[in-house]
């Protein structure tokens, strides 16, 4: 090895490179979206819609949401528990405006109030096509309150996320989603455009990675302490992984770059516990999986407890905390 | 048995002996010691017109044996790239004829040195092999390549039948097989992931390698467990003459390999190591971002040691290690992630010559396929949490074989038995003060006996006949997970557990797998072949994703997971013109596949590890595949020479559960793939060489429609692979330009240098690699919502520079 070694000079233009490519995609037949909801002690909530084609433009004017989308008015729903007690949802839209659930609209509306223990099944129908689902209310365990407590972010001061402990009743099979709905400190970084302009979000976000999900395959009957972060509503961008470098300029709001995900010191919280049946509970752990978007992921269709349609239609039984996101201060709750 | 045999080898060579000889040895090269694989025997009679009497090659421990009448006889061994030698065999003196050392010199001329040194010219016609390619490494190494780094996977793509996964892949597909059906041998090692980097490169060290082999047709009955084919590699044994070195500075990575004797003639050994620098070239700048600390890199190492006990002993110890390591860290989230993955592989052989006719080789092998991603987040105040996810599998693999080689036939004999452990997935962690342990092994015994004999009937007609039966059996200590209809994954849904206790059999399986391929020669250069082969396997790779990961699990068969069985029939037409400096060939096959494994539709990843059965979650399919392949090949000693291959096929896939039962294309399904090989000596120091693919775009899942729950907006897929992505072509040049030998010691050459510039894509073809889709605007946000796809293609023209070196 006497002889020198020559270190080379290589160029390499490693770019990739992307291109916009038009893609026809053959006409079928369009299916029943069903996005429905029964919650302990609350009326039964469906929003019925068909699937939209995929790469027409989508306009969506919160203001004017009935022109918006797809919804379907015109089907017979109807709700049967396992009491045998048969309840027909009416189609409000004839109101002017659908109804807002927790998360998003709704255009049909029950009586019948939900019930932990109890099952429903709804049916829908409309000329030729049945579409039903079967869901149940799972019993929800009191949540921990006094554990809550916010904790700064790391060497930071601004901005912080939450922490819970749980404790797992000793039976398996039991699935959970977190949400919270943020009032910010600055009303210029909420998301509320529809009455009641309250100041909050307009919508509960799911929290944790997982579309808000979590059971007890791993944690059966245990007590654990979770750190929660507040989640990424639909009308945010996932700016935690993309922003490299962080500019002193750029808007710290909790809503974008490198603060996504954490609550600004001083935000006022909702936070929503909900158990949630196993079937819908599928439903929304199988999202992460939907639209891969790269070379190393396979495309996987959304699961569904709808037979004949797409979508959920899951029981749940829910509690809600008010909480104040900051370290210092000891939360009241009510 | 033993004892059987012994009694069988003794009454033939005793029949034999009455009027016959046999001439046996091994071929080496004189420079190195390495002993040489397909090197052309040729015997002539010397009493009458020197006229041809026989010929054969050695095989890939450089041994021949070849039985003849009683007389005196001249022979010729040629292998390209060395002199010819010629020897005489007189039958009355039997030490020149028995267990010979035969050394060959290597040619003068630095021409053949860079030039391919090929088999036996017309092997392709002579022998009963259907779809069997050898290759040797100076036939990759002036090959055009992606940033400097050669690649011997890249190399067999070329080939008809041979499908590649995709820009910058590694991962093929023989003849519509998956990934998973081809049995990837290093030095009879099993190789379980052969590649680098997600596929980009493979894991083998060209340096290090003597010699590949690969079946796609009729795998003969020794080689078994896989579908579709078998890649054999050779690793060098070393030099046993004098100490050398040689190695290569390349974009992203280098390499070295030292090797020399232990012993002058008797032992010797090399090492060879390879590793990237793509973390210390991105570190300065990775560390400016809150992800310091993130990195990857890999590396391997192959060693190789050999002793010559005596003339007809020898033993081998060979081991490579390799590994990739992808390091996370992101300050914000307190979270830090370290991933490695890679195989580990130890042989160690013992060949034996037991007598003029029979040949040993004995080994005991250990393979490890290792992936373990170490998750750690640790925030102030909060409790910290570790969690180690791995899975892998690893095998004790005990393999006899014999060569048997009396007049006119060659059968091969032996057992082979190996014991797996299998890690489908695991997970282990700490959460504060819980402490989780999820994991889940699946044991099993896989074992075979085999028998094949290659009868000449007479110069026309040789048949291969072949016999293996296959077994495999699950044992305990296991539980297996009864489920109830749900289809819910998990602990829920589980309504009885069987448990299994050590040794404790859980399922059985194992045929017969009858292997015959038959060749007749219409006339000394063309001739007919016909090959059937069928095959268990009793391993699946299971995969969520589209392209090959090291995330992907290997599975065995099981309780509910039957084994695989493949069915081949292939018919080949061979012609070779102008004194064998062309070769060409055309086949056709047809091949199904039974009990292929996918994912269920509704199959959540991550959510049940260690508490279901993962193979609960999988469904079961069959595989259909057909074509037409045409070869072309022009001597590889030749200044202007090439191959051109066109495989016109088509590839679907069945499975009850899937795509609504209906069939559909396998991903890889290609209906037209050409590759054209083509290289160019300008001069005895000057090499141009450049590469044609054109193929058939990849067929894909496009989203058929779409929907919106809660605000966000769902994909509802369209029917499986039903879309096809545009064609894939590509140039590839490469220029070689051999430095001045430098001389020492009167006319020893000691040092040799090259350097290769390489131009990838040459006319800058904007290839799909792969199709996403994007949405433009946000629900809730000011503009419109718009779903556009993107095309992403990969590799632009890349030109790169590298440099070779040994002495």
């Amino acid at each position: 090895m006497k002889k020198t070694i020559y270190i080379l000079v290589v160029l390499l233009l490693f770019f990739s490179c992307t291109k916009e490519i038009d893609i026809s995609i053959p006409n079928s037949g369009s299916q029943f979206v069903v996005n429905g909801i029964i919650e302990n002690g609350k009326k039964p909530k469906v929003l019925l819609q068909r699937n939209l084609p995929y790469f027409e433009p989508l306009n969506i004017d919160f203001n004017n949401i009935l022109n918006t989308f797809s919804f379907v008015n015109d089907a017979t729903i109807t709700i049967t528990n396992s009491y045998g007690q048969i309840d027909t949802l009416v189609n409000i839209i004839n109101l002017g405006f659908p109804g807002l659930t927790d998360t998003w609209f709704y255009n049909y509306e029950g009586n019948m109030l939900g019930e932990e223990g109890v099952s429903y099944k709804l049916e829908i129908s409309k000329q030729d096509t049945l579409v039903w689902a079967i869901t149940t209310i799972p019993k929800l365990d009191p949540i921990n309150k006094e554990s809550l407590r916010f904790l700064y972010r790391p060497d930071d001061s601004l901005y912080c996320f939450m922490q819970l402990t749980v404790t797992d009743p000793d039976t398996i099979g039991n699935c959970y989603r977190l949400f919270s709905k943020t009032k910010p400190v600055n009303s210029d970084w909420a998301f509320d455009n529809i009455l009641p302009k309250d100041g909050y979000d307009d919508f509960f976000i799911s929290m944790l990675d997982n579309q808000g999900n979590y059971n007890d395959e791993y944690t059966n009957g245990l007590t654990f302490i979770a750190p929660n972060y507040k989640g990424r509503g639909f009308w945010q961008q996932w700016g935690q992984q993309e922003d490299y470098e962080t500019d002193e300029n750029d808007e710290v709001d909790g809503n974008s770059g490198a603060t996504t995900g954490f609550w600004n010191v001083g935000d006022e919280v909702m936070l929503k516990f909900s158990a949630v049946d196993r079937g819908s509970w599928d439903f929304w752990a199988s999202l992460q999986y939907n639209n891969p978007g790269g070379p190393f992921g396979a495309p996987s269709q959304a699961n569904t407890n709808i037979n004949g349609g797409l979508g959920v239609f899951g029981g749940s039984s829910s509690e809600q905390v008010y909480l104040i996101a900051n370290p210092e201060v000891d939360q009241k709750f009510n | 048995m033993k004892k059987i045999l012994y009694l069988f080898i003794t009454i033939t060579s005793f029949l034999f002996s009455q009027e016959t000889i046999t001439f046996y040895g091994t071929v080496r090269s004189a420079e190195t010691g390495e002993t040489l694989i397909g090197a052309n025997i040729t015997v002539f009679d010397s009493q009458d017109k020197m006229d041809f009497v026989t010929g054969t090659a050695s095989n890939k421990y450089g041994f021949f044996t070849t039985t003849l009448k009683k007389s005196d006889y001249t022979v010729q061994v040629s292998y390209l790239g060395y002199q010819d030698f010629s020897m005489q065999i007189l039958f009355n003196d039997s030490e020149s004829f028995e267990n010979i050392n035969i050394s060959l010199n290597p040619a003068s001329k630095t021409l053949n040195e860079i030039t391919v040194s090929d088999k036996r010219k017309d092997q392709n016609i002579k022998s009963t092999n259907v779809g069997k390619i050898e290759l040797e490494i100076k036939n990759i190494e002036t090959l055009p390549v992606l940033a400097g780094e050669r690649d011997i996977l890249k190399s067999i793509q070329t080939l008809p039948g041979i499908q590649s996964g995709g820009e910058g892949s590694s991962g093929f597909f023989v003849r519509g097989g998956s990934a998973d059906q081809n049995l990837i041998l290093l030095d009879e090692a099993v190789v379980y992931n052969a590649s680098h980097l997600a596929g980009f490169f493979s894991v083998f060290n060209s340096d290090a390698i003597k010699d590949i082999d690969i079946s796609k047709g009729s795998m003969p009955a020794n080689y078994g467990g896989r579908l579709s084919s078998v890649l054999d590699i050779s690793m060098k044994d070393g030099n046993a003459k004098r100490f050398s070195a040689s190695g290569g500075l390349g974009l992203i990575s280098s390499r070295l390999t030292v090797e020399g004797p232990i012993k002058q003639d008797t032992s010797s050994f090399i090492i060879s190591g390879r590793r990237t620098y793509i973390d210390v070239l991105t570190k300065p700048y990775i560390d400016t971002t809150s992800f310091a600390g993130s990195s990857y890199y890999f590396y391997d190492l192959t060693a190789k040691a050999n002793y010559r006990i005596n003339n007809t002993n020898q033993i081998f110890l060979s081991g490579y290690f390799g590994r990739d390591v992808f390091n996370f860290n992101s300050e914000d989230w307190g979270f830090s992630v370290n991933i490695p993955w890679g195989n580990s592989t130890a042989s160690l052989r013992w060949k034996r010559i037991l007598n003029s006719q029979l040949f040993m080789n004995n080994s005991l092998i250990f393979t490890d396929y290792k992936f373990s991603l170490n998750g750690r987040q640790e925030l102030e105040d909060s409790p910290t949490s570790e969690n180690t996810l791995f899975s892998g599998i690893r095998d004790w693999n005990l393999k006899t074989d014999f060569t048997y080689k009396p007049k006119d036939r060659t059968i091969k004999f032996g057992a082979n038995y190996v014991f797996h452990r299998f890690n489908p997935t695991s997970f282990t962690g700490t959460y504060d003060e819980l402490e989780f342990e999820q994991i889940m092994y699946y044991y099993a015994h896989e074992y075979a006996a085999y028998i094949n004999e290659e009868y000449d009937f007479d110069n026309r007609l040789s048949v291969n006949l072949g016999l293996r039966y296959s077994g495999f059996t699950q044992v305990g200590p296991f539980d297996r997970y009864i489920k109830d209809n749900s289809g819910v994954i998990g602990q829920s849904s589980t309504t009885d557990t069987i448990s299994y206790k050590n040794n404790e059999i859980v399922e059985t399986y194992g045929g017969f797998e009858p292997r015959l391929s038959m060749k007749y020669s219409l006339n000394p250069s063309s001739s007919i072949k016909l090959a059937y082969v069928h095959n268990y396997q009793y391993l699946h790779l299971t995969s969520q994703a589209t392209s090959s990961l090291p995330t992907d699990v290997w599975m065995p068969s099981s309780d509910i997971v039957r084994p695989q069985i493949g069915k081949q029939i292939c018919l080949g037409y061979y012609k070779n013109f102008n004194q064998n400096t062309y070769e060409s060939s055309v086949e056709v096959y047809y091949k199904t596949m039974e009990n292929l494994v996918e994912y269920k539709e509704d199959y959540i990843p991550g959510i049940a590890i260690g508490v279901d059965n993962i193979d609960n979650n999988l469904t079961f399919g069959n595989g259909n595949s057909y074509g037409l392949e045409l070869f072309l090949k022009r001597d590889m000693s030749k200044r202007f020479n090439g191959t051109i291959g066109y495989t016109l096929s088509k590839t679907t896939r069945q499975f009850d559960e899937l795509n609504n039962g209906d069939w559909f294309f396998a991903k890889y399904d290609r209906t037209h793939d050409l590759s054209v090989v083509l290289s160019y000596s300008l001069s005895d120091r000057l090499l141009i060489s450049t590469i044609f693919e054109y193929k058939t775009g990849n067929s894909l899942t496009i989203p058929e429609s779409m929907y919106i729950i809660d605000g966000e907006l769902l994909t509802q897929w369209g029917d499986r692979n039903s879309y096809r992505m545009d064609p894939y072509h590509r140039m590839d040049l490469a220029l070689t330009w051999k430095n001045k030998d430098v001389k020492k010691n009167g006319d020893i050459k000691k040092y040799k240098s090259e350097w290769v510039l390489s131009i990838y894509n040459l006319y800058n073809r904007q290839n799909p690699y792969f199709i996403y889709f994007e949405t433009e605007g946000r629900i809730g946000g000011d503009d419109p919502v718009q779903i556009k796809a993107q095309q992403v293609s990969l590799f632009p023209i890349i030109p790169s520079i590298s440099w070779n070196f040994n002495f």
